[in-house]
């Protein structure tokens, strides 16, 4: 009972600092909801897509149609600019083309007439066979029945509304083709790896917080004095444990549910596999700033320091970026920081809707990260102890 | 005299955490540029050729009707991207498309040819690898055109066979527009315009340099750090009773930020040169950009100091300022990516403005086309760490 009582008391403490609650708990929540807010319908598989510039210069409605047709497709991604935005992007290889809709599109293509459209590209490389067809297809799909009727009319002398006949019968589109991506299982659509990967990374800069948390305490001594006190060296200590563990799961539950209520932003079917899972990562968290600890004397250089560990792990770590497009060295030294390990369950989790039991070995892996960490870092709370 | 002492002093206090510093101000930079440079290799300047690949061709119905689209297939233009492989069945097809042995696969079924000629709704299937990406969408389109065109023979068919109610004619014309339906359906709209490669960057030095001006902004922060710290700790008040004025102290302080950012950045530009074989152009013009990276650096800490007075309001504030500004000037991606607003964004970043300094040197551009940007840079570093000198003066 003891226990709680002092994690309470730490948690009063750390909660009553306001940069605690306006750096960890409150900004996490509210970039998470912002990126959530810009990504929502994304595509989860996103690393085939090829970039392009639109210039829609069209007075009516058939230009926003055409980019709406490349915008649908997950395959493409998608820009409106200006022409010379346009003109820097494709010189410098940004996009791989910009099309440019002309002013008259939406005249040509009810008036009957042929519209240019022209496109920017660079002198190499042919990647423009991927968008000629799709373009081609949805003017033809305007022109195609008022050409050949003109051309049938002259054929069949006859007086019949032929163009709304051919129109007619093409819209029933009696030949048609489905298209269909094979996937493994049925995969969580809502999910969005940015958000997640976004999620993993802001649980690792709580890092900070504990540096500073366990540096003030040593600098005050309060851990000290308080084994003075009747109370169990193991109680003080997982006092302390449970409080941060607390703020984590705050952290977790503020990202989480706001994302959720506000966003509609699935996180899976499995909450015990969540639970489970986010609370190895606050323990490797803790663990690595007992470690850091060890390392930084000053709480001058804490933030500095914990930046520059948790961006090179959270970039090694495939947090940043996902691991598919490193180098296959990296993807090997990618095993070797927590965040691979907890994005790969993560994804799991909320993108594939798995359970608990598939994520164990992942949780495992990040235990031991855990117990490694606090481990080595143990004599620096040996030594606020001894001090 | 004082104001030199006052400097020493600066640097034997930055050298006490050296071992820290190399790592934050060396190392982390160095492991960040080799990254990023790394991964963003192949992602920026991509190659634009498609490269060849393979697709699975099931015809189960072996008629007039499907063989065409094969031979569309084979025409010189797709030939070169795509390869065709017959199968006979659609046995095991899901598990190749899964593991990615094809890209797509177009199944014909039974039946195909006999549901056109009977009016009845026919369709040909298109699966697709998870990874078929903008590939998979060359053969969709392929296949919608294919089903477009007979769509429209089968129109036209119908349309001449209402209206003439003869068999014979319907042939005989019919087989006359072929021809037209064909050349109609295969026209193009589009007029290409070929742009010249502008110079790029390759992905090292985009990522060297903007990861050396993040990290020198941290010098920013540990040095305002150090000096607020001297007023926090009542050591400034004894200071300034031995008779040194506010202004040396002030000025000793600065002189110290900007060496330690000379020292910083020629270490990593050698480090970064040496290591990871970054090059940052003519080293002639390299020396009076360093200066003004070292006095912009200085001057921002000038700026620090005299606004804030608490070190871990300023230090909260300040690394997320850092942050935001260099995620936006293309710390941890290219900001050519950005496009509309986001694009005018990195203008208002310190960080912008110095790479652009350093990215001018490393495409070679004449001096004089950075005189501009060096001359501003002066005099807004000057009224700075003017601002800051006369506020201290005239504080309390």
């Amino acid at each position: 009972m003891q226990v709680f009582k002092l994690t309470i008391l730490h948690l009063k403490r750390m909660i009553s600092n306001k940069s605690v609650i306006l750096l960890t708990l409150l900004m996490p929540m509210f970039v998470m909801c912002l990126v959530t807010f810009f990504t929502s319908g994304g595509n989860t598989n996103n690393s085939n897509t090829l970039y392009i510039d639109f210039v829609n210069n069209d007075k009516g409605q058939s230009g926003n149609k055409l980019i709406k047709e490349f915008i649908n497709s997950p395959n493409f991604t998608v820009y409106t600019v200006n022409q010379s935005d346009a003109e820097y992007r494709v010189e410098h290889n940004v996009v791989a083309e910009a099309i440019i809709i002309p002013e008259n599109f939406s005249d040509s293509l009810s008036n009957g007439t042929e519209p240019n459209i022209k496109i920017l590209k660079l002198n190499s490389g042919d990647s423009n066979i991927t968008t000629d067809g799709k373009i081609n297809s949805f003017i033809n799909e305007f022109l195609i029945s008022k050409q050949i009727s003109t051309n049938l009319k002259s054929k069949l002398s006859i007086s019949n509304n032929v163009t709304a006949e051919l129109s007619k019968e093409v819209s029933s589109n009696k030949v048609a083709f489905t298209s269909t991506t094979v996937t493994k299982n049925k995969t969580n659509s809502l999910g969005n790896q940015i958000s997640l990967n976004l999620c993993i990374s802001f649980m690792m800069f709580t890092v900070i917080f504990i540096v500073n948390e366990i540096l003030a305490r040593k600098d005050d001594k309060t851990l000290r004095r308080s084994l003075s006190t009747p109370n169990n060296k193991f109680v003080l200590l997982g006092s302390i444990v449970l409080a941060f563990l607390v703020v984590g799961w705050i952290q977790v539950l503020l990202m989480v549910g706001s994302t959720t209520l506000l966003f509609k932003l699935s996180w899976g079917s499995s909450m015990p596999a969540l639970f489970v899972l986010f609370t190895a990562l606050i323990l490797v968290v803790l663990g690595l700033g007992v470690l850091l600890c060890r390392i930084i004397k000053s709480a001058n250089n804490a933030p500095m320091v914990c930046q520059m560990v948790v961006q090179i792990s959270c970039l090694v770590g495939g947090s940043y970026m996902p691991l598919e497009y490193f180098p296959t060295a990296l993807k090997h030294v990618a095993y070797f920081m927590p965040q691979s390990w907890a994005v790969t369950a993560i994804t799991d989790v909320v993108l594939n809707n798995k359970g608990l039991i598939s994520i164990l070995p992942n949780v495992g892996v990040l235990l031991l990260f855990a117990v490694a960490f606090l481990t080595a870092g143990a004599s620096t709370i040996k030594g606020i102890i001894q001090e | 005299m004082k104001t030199f002492n006052i400097f020493i002093n600066s640097l034997k206090l930055f050298l006490v955490n050296i071992r820290t510093y190399i790592f934050v101000f060396l190392i982390a930079p160095l492991v960040f540029s080799f990254m990023y440079g790394t991964i963003y290799k192949n992602i920026l300047n991509p190659n634009r050729t498609i490269e060849k690949f393979t697709v699975a061709y099931v015809d189960l119905d072996q008629s007039r009707e499907s063989k065409p689209l094969e031979s569309i297939f084979n025409e010189s233009k797709l030939n070169k991207i795509v390869s065709l492989e017959k199968l006979s069945s659609t046995k095991d097809l899901n598990d190749a498309l899964l593991h990615g042995t094809y890209t797509s696969a177009i199944i014909i079924p039974k039946n195909f040819s006999q549901n056109i000629e009977t009016n009845k709704r026919a369709s040909i299937k298109v699966l697709q690898s998870p990874s078929a990406g903008v590939n998979g969408e060359i053969i969709s389109d392929i296949v919608n055109s294919y089903c477009s065109y007979l769509n429209m023979n089968r129109s036209v068919y119908s349309v001449i066979m209402t209206s003439s109610k003869n068999q014979a004619l319907t042939e005989k014309i019919f087989t006359s527009m072929l021809p037209e339906i064909e050349t109609d359906l295969n026209r193009t709209y589009l007029t290409y315009t070929s742009l010249p490669k502008a110079k790029l960057l390759n992905s090292k030095q985009l990522f060297s340099s903007n990861m050396l001006i993040m990290c020198s902004l941290f010098i920013v922060l540990v040095q305002a750090i150090s000096i607020i710290k001297e007023s926090e700790f009542g050591t400034l008040n004894r200071i300034y009773s031995t008779a040194t004025s506010k202004l040396c102290f002030y000025f000793g302080k600065l002189l110290g930020t900007f060496v330690i950012s000379i020292v910083q950045i020629l270490c990593f530009l050698t480090v970064s040169t040496l290591f990871i074989g970054v090059n940052f152009g003519n080293y002639f013009t390299l020396i009076p950009i360093i200066l003004v990276h070292s006095l912009i650096i200085a001057a921002f800490t000038a700026v620090l100091i005299s606004i804030f007075k608490n070190t871990s309001l300023m230090s909260g504030l300040f690394s997320i300022i850092i942050f935001m500004m260099s995620s936006v000037s293309g710390a941890f991606y290219p900001a050519d990516f950005n496009a509309g607003f986001m694009k005018n964004v990195p203008h208002f970043t310190i960080n912008y403005w110095i790479n652009n300094l350093y990215s001018s040197n490393m495409f070679g551009d004449a001096f004089s086309s950075m005189l501009g940007v060096i001359c501003i840079a002066l005099v807004i570093c000057s009224l700075a760490i003017s601002f800051g000198a006369i506020k201290l003066k005239y504080e309390y």
